[in-house]
């Protein structure tokens, strides 16, 4: 009876821990590498960093072309986000996250924020304009590659 | 008095547990506001208890303001926003208040080019920083410095062309003009005075999200005989180890105009010092030094205080404010105040 409850209290711990580890990012989302994904209708063939910085920081919102650049985020405690933050955009994910606030009540919608990877390449897949960053092992069928960050 | 306080510490007993919900269901993110097709329906609210030392204590709904906007093409990106304020629901010796609902902007955003965007409406005035994110969950403290409103229209109808340089660039300006009165005033005419025929340029570094520079001048008439004046602003934030500052200076010349007043140049500024303690808790000092241009003195504000972000969205603030010479802005005593960007 008391190896039974040991048990049920060990899987009961392991779940949380699973839980925990999924909340947080571990898993598909610590990959290596991230990658820079758009719409194929976005008329460019790469991005640069710093123009990942403007784009990201709402500084410019239509691509060349005209059409409006639909930027897409990952979760606010996703590990990848965390990464993009500080070494793409160059900041703390709380001062963009203020940042972001700050621009939504000047009348520019902040990046969409999408749970997965998998959902910011389904979604950049789907809408024109749209760009966004998943990580090295994300399928990317249907979306164009603007840029690869170590 | 004991029963009005207790129903205080209730209700925000209450508002704290709201809080606690992480985020609505759905794709809602708290801040973000709620897309609906092109459309994004947003707000925030601020909810302000305060006891000032010549006054009564209040609690009041400081700001219920909703916005909406939609970015449908290039040529068609209205923004609206109306806002309920200054709703007394609680003060020491009665005295509650329900309000005045304002639309506070209204306007719609031309894209003419990847770097060049035409507004059209009522638009929040760009002097300074503060003004354009006075929102209450957006900036530090529960009072606003003298510096970032007093001296200005903060809000115009007109036109105004925003310009960034390049793409890649971190220069930008934003030129605008409005002839004749303020359209649908509301705020505006809750300043000390009212402006016509404004005009300005503001000029701007925009280095990192922390570290910004600008420069805001503007013309205006001062209505009601109050002649003309010319205002120049230096303002921007930059980052010290784990401080963030903030700044903005400001200088007004008057000219003309049959209303006495004390000087002929008024002005001053605040600078703002932010050290976070945790990733949530952060410590804020804030002192100010302006002269009004009808009073002799000169008015000193210093204010200390506490604010707890559990997420960028919310905010709970405690400060104490000591003023100081001109009775202008408010007064000093103790504020504290909830605020939520929805």
């Amino acid at each position: 009876m008391a190896t039974a409850a040991g048990s049920k209290a060990r899987a009961l711990l392991l779940l949380a821990l699973l839980a925990f580890f999924v909340r947080h990012g571990y898993g598909a989302n610590t990959g290596g590498s991230i990658i820079v994904i758009a719409n194929p209708s976005v008329p460019v063939a790469s991005v640069s960093l710093k123009e990942l910085v403007t784009i990201y920081l709402l500084r410019v919102t239509l691509w060349p072309d005209g059409q409006p650049i639909v930027p897409v985020n990952q979760e606010a405690d996703s590990r990848l986000r965390s990464r993009f933050s500080e070494t793409v955009l160059g900041q703390q994910p709380m001062a963009l996250a203020n940042y972001w606030n700050q621009m939504h009540f000047q009348g520019k919608n902040p990046p969409l924020v999408m749970d997965s990877s998998q959902a910011v390449a389904a979604f950049v897949r789907k809408v024109p304009g749209a760009i966004g960053y998943v990580s090295a092992n994300t399928p990317t069928e249907g979306v164009k590659i603007v840029e690869r960050l170590p | 008095m004991t029963a009005w306080r207790t129903g205080v510490f209730g209700l925000c007993l209450a508002l704290q547990g709201l809080c606690a919900a992480p985020t609505l269901a759905g794709d809602y993110h708290l801040g973000a506001g709620e897309n609906i097709g092109p459309v994004n329906l947003a707000g925030y609210s601020n909810l302000v208890f305060e006891a000032p030392h010549s006054g009564p204590d209040a609690l009041i709904l400081e700001g219920l303001s909703l916005f909406v906007s939609a970015h449908v093409n290039r040529y068609f990106n209205p923004f609206a926003e109306a806002e309920l304020e200054g709703a007394t629901l609680a003060a020491e010796h009665g005295g509650a208040s329900s309000g005045k609902i304002s639309v506070e902007r209204l306007y719609n955003d031309f894209e003419l080019t990847p770097s060049a965007s035409l507004r059209v409406g009522k638009m929040l005035t760009p002097v300074g920083e503060w003004n354009l994110i006075h929102a209450a969950p957006l900036v530090w403290t529960v009072t606003r410095p003298l510096s970032t409103y007093y001296s200005f229209p903060v809000f115009v109808s007109g036109a105004s062309l925003d310009i960034q340089r390049a793409a890649d660039d971190n220069w930008g300006a934003q030129i605008y003009l409005q002839p004749g009165r303020t359209a649908l005033a509301g705020k505006d005419e809750l300043t000390p005075r009212q402006y016509s025929n404004v005009g300005g340029l503001d000029i701007r570094y925009t280095g990192d999200v922390l570290n910004r520079l600008g420069l805001s001048l503007q013309t205006a008439e001062v209505r009601g005989s109050g002649g003309n004046q010319t205002l120049g602003s230096l303002y921007g934030g930059f980052n010290t180890g784990s401080v963030m500052w903030d700044f903005q200076v400001d200088v007004t010349d008057i000219r003309g105009g049959t209303v006495a007043r004390a000087h002929d140049r008024e002005g001053g500024g605040f600078l703002q010092a932010v050290y976070p303690l945790t990733s949530r808790w952060f410590v804020v000092g804030q002192g100010e030094s302006f002269q009004p241009r009808d009073y002799a003195a000169r008015a000193r504000h210093w204010a200390v205080g506490a604010v707890y972000r559990p997420r960028p969205a919310i905010s709970w603030k405690l400060e104490y404010l000591d003023a100081q010479g001109a009775p202008v802005g408010e007064p000093g005593g103790v504020y504290a105040a909830w605020t939520v960007l929805f």
